[in-house]
């Protein structure tokens, strides 16, 4: 393992000056060399396919067990086919041995780091600094097995995340309190009060484990604050799996599935063959996209604790995640039409590092929500912003509370939307709002703002109206002003740079 | 020249981004134009010629290709003798702004403190007539603000001043 150092290839996302390569003898940490994962890693990393070669086999054997063999397929060959398929399966494993091998992580004086791969070697290294969270997950593979999954997210977005797949729920517990602890010390929050209670972080994804699968000792319950498993996050929201599932069937794709099965259904019972081909795969399709909704927001559990929204959630494969408040660059409510009937809202925000579509960030803080429950979580990421300007954004139109709306000129374009697109100025951000049939309301802070824009098409140019972005960090939320007048735009972007350079100037 | 920013004091009431008073506006290269109209009639020549070799050899109604391939390229001159002039650019104290656009108008504001980090880029043709384009990025490929058709050593310059302002007005993300 040493033999092999020299010759890796560094990827590391934010190089941080002179790194020696080899271990540091000096480190004062314990977990100073360099450590391997879970001898079960590549297996469960890999795991479907073992689990499809093996659940083969067995069926195979079941099926000569019983008798019942019509046509062979080895046509006789069975020897040869036995060997192999064992070959196949020694290949697997020992591969799965060398590609464990030659992954090793540890954890240095300032930065966490990790080597994987034989032929295509990567180095990957994250400065304390720059983790943005520290995150368990168990899929379910790794449930069964009493493992976790480590994922050090850094600012360079989801391909410089540190990964460590697998460690024993233990150690990958006491590796995310003490990571956590090392980057509080460069957090621009740092708020130095808010220890992050290590049991609570324990907690967070051992209750929910526990109430269903194997209760698994924890090697590492010896940290400091181990017996208090109280200390943690206040509940914020916890989402009652029965309304994501009503708020799953209310919307788009819900309707879509809800229409299309029983049609389905229908066409099976008739037998149209042109219909089941045409419908099928569609409502597989869309189905398909929104059980992975499903499952991902099921159990879904907001927990506020010091400077940090706790998010837990997922049917399947469990994960807690850590999104630091201060990080949020943009918050979104949203209602699509059909949540109108149950007065529910969806709360999303972009944060910083984060990619779109990047599973492993958080950006749904609120999947489904009453305005009550919505508020509560919008008064948690910003609390200066009054509670009355939140609902005129929300639901309101025209002028009141401050909005400034679309101009008449704008009526033509939106004829739906242009009483009720606008912004205002709230203490500390900007509330932008759209949209009458599927209402949104966004928030930026001031000094969050990353660029501004105004955007004028011929058509808008005709009208006298210009379109306002606030450009945002990648993520779901996008902020847009539309149609406002033109100079009420052109007064929006200077007093807006103002505001901004303001708001950035005490940082 | 860039110092002219300083006629724009920090506190004043108003900026004034898209008027042309205010802010010490400034025009791209005017061999901007000339490199995007090669590259242009690099594109479209080989398409019109294509296109009369088909008329004359292999069918008539090709003559309806070649007009459409002309009409192309003549609507493509025009527009970018028309755009070029349109890209201005200003250094104001805390952010660099960038109008682009005639018929679709846009403008970029980006906070130096918001800088990432800021490319020069420069292709072969660009090169040949000493231009060179400076992007700047922040924490949004969104913004995407660049200058393009910069004189290079005029390109390198405003690299370094907004490198050093990024550093000296820097804010967290």
């Amino acid at each position: 393992m040493t033999s092999v150092r020299e010759e890796s290839s560094v990827n590391s996302p934010q190089p941080t000056g002179p790194q020696p390569t080899g271990p540091q003898p000096s480190s004062p940490l314990p977990s100073g060399g360099w450590t391997h994962l879970h001898p079960l890693s590549p297996l469960l990393r890999g795991g479907i396919a073992f689990v499809a070669v093996v659940a083969y086999v067995l069926s195979q054997q079941l099926d000569a067990l019983f008798g019942a063999r019509p046509d062979d397929p080895t046509h006789g060959h069975l020897g040869w086919a036995a060997l192999a398929v064992l070959l196949v399966l020694v290949a697997i494993v020992a591969g799965a041995w060398v590609s464990w091998r030659f992954s090793r992580y540890r954890v240095t004086a300032s930065l966490v780091e990790l080597r994987t791969g034989v032929v295509f070697r990567q180095h990957r290294q994250v400065p304390f600094d720059r983790i943005q969270a520290v995150d368990v997950g168990r899929p379910l593979l790794a449930r069964l097995t009493g493992l976790s999954e480590l994922v050090v997210q850094s600012a360079g977005g989801k391909d410089s995340h540190v990964r460590l797949a697998f460690l024993t729920d233990g150690t990958a517990q006491r590796l995310r309190d003490q990571l956590l602890a090392l980057a509080r010390g460069d957090d621009g929050a740092g708020t130095v009060g808010t220890v992050v209670p290590a049991a609570e972080a324990r907690d967070v994804v051992d209750d929910a484990v526990d109430a269903q699968a194997q209760p698994r000792s924890q090697p590492g319950s010896a940290h400091p604050g181990g017996s208090l498993p109280a200390t943690g996050g206040s509940r914020v929201v916890k989402v009652p799996n029965a309304r994501i599932l009503q708020a799953a069937a209310y919307s788009g794709p819900g309707l879509v599935i809800l229409l299309a099965v029983p049609a389905l259904a229908i066409s099976v019972a008739l037998g149209v063959p042109e219909m089941i081909a045409w419908l099928g795969p569609m409502t597989l399709a869309v189905g398909s996209g929104h059980l992975k909704r499903l499952t991902r927001e099921g159990n879904f559990e907001l927990l506020h604790e010091g400077h940090r929204l706790r998010v837990r959630h997922g049917l399947t494969d469990l994960r807690a995640t850590t999104v630091p408040l201060h990080r949020i660059q943009a918050v979104q409510l949203s209602q699509p039409l059909p949540w109108r009937l149950t007065g529910w809202w969806r709360i999303q925000v972009n944060v910083a590092g984060a990619v779109h579509d990047d599973k492993e960030t958080q950006t749904v803080l609120l999947p489904v929500g009453t305005l009550a429950e919505a508020l509560r979580v919008l008064a948690l990421v910003l609390p200066d912003v009054p509670p009355p300007t939140a609902v005129e954004a929300a639901v309101g139109a025209g002028t009141g509370s401050g909005f400034v709306v679309s101009g008449r000129g704008a009526r033509l374009l939106d004829p739906l939307g242009w009483r009720r697109q606008g912004y205002a100025v709230a203490p500390g951000c900007l509330v932008a709002r759209r949209g009458r049939l599927y209402r949104s309301a966004q928030f930026v802070p001031h000094a969050r703002v990353q660029s501004l824009k105004v955007e004028q098409g011929p058509v808008q140019r005709l009208r006298g109206v210009a379109s306002v972005r606030l450009v945002s960090t990648p993520g779901p939320v996008s902020v847009v002003v539309p149609h406002l007048d033109q100079d009420e735009a052109l007064r929006l972007l200077d007093e807006q740079v103002l505001r901004s350079r303001h708001a950035r100037r005490p940082v | 020249m860039s110092d002219t920013s300083r006629d724009v004091t920090a506190d004043a009431p108003s900026v004034h981004l898209y008027s042309d008073a205010g802010m010490p506006w400034r025009p791209v290269s005017p061999k901007l134009a000339t490199a995007r109209l090669i590259v242009l009639t690099a594109v479209a020549l080989p398409v019109v010629v294509l296109a009369v070799a088909l008329a004359l050899l292999a069918w008539g109604g090709f003559w309806a290709a070649v007009a459409v391939a002309l009409l192309g390229l003549a609507a493509g001159w025009w527009v970018i003798r028309r755009q070029v002039p349109a890209i201005t650019w200003a250094e104001g104290p805390e952010e660099l702004v960038v109008r682009r656009g005639r018929l679709f108008r846009t403008l970029v504001s980006v906070p130096y403190g918001r800088l990432q980090f800021v490319d020069v880029q420069s292709g072969p043709l660009q090169r040949r007539f000493d231009l060179a384009t400076v992007e700047l990025h922040t924490a949004s490929p969104e913004s995407g603000a660049h200058v393009p058709g910069l004189p290079t050593a005029e390109a390198e310059a405003l690299r370094t001043r907004l490198a050093a302002r990024g550093e000296s007005q820097r804010a967290g993300l």
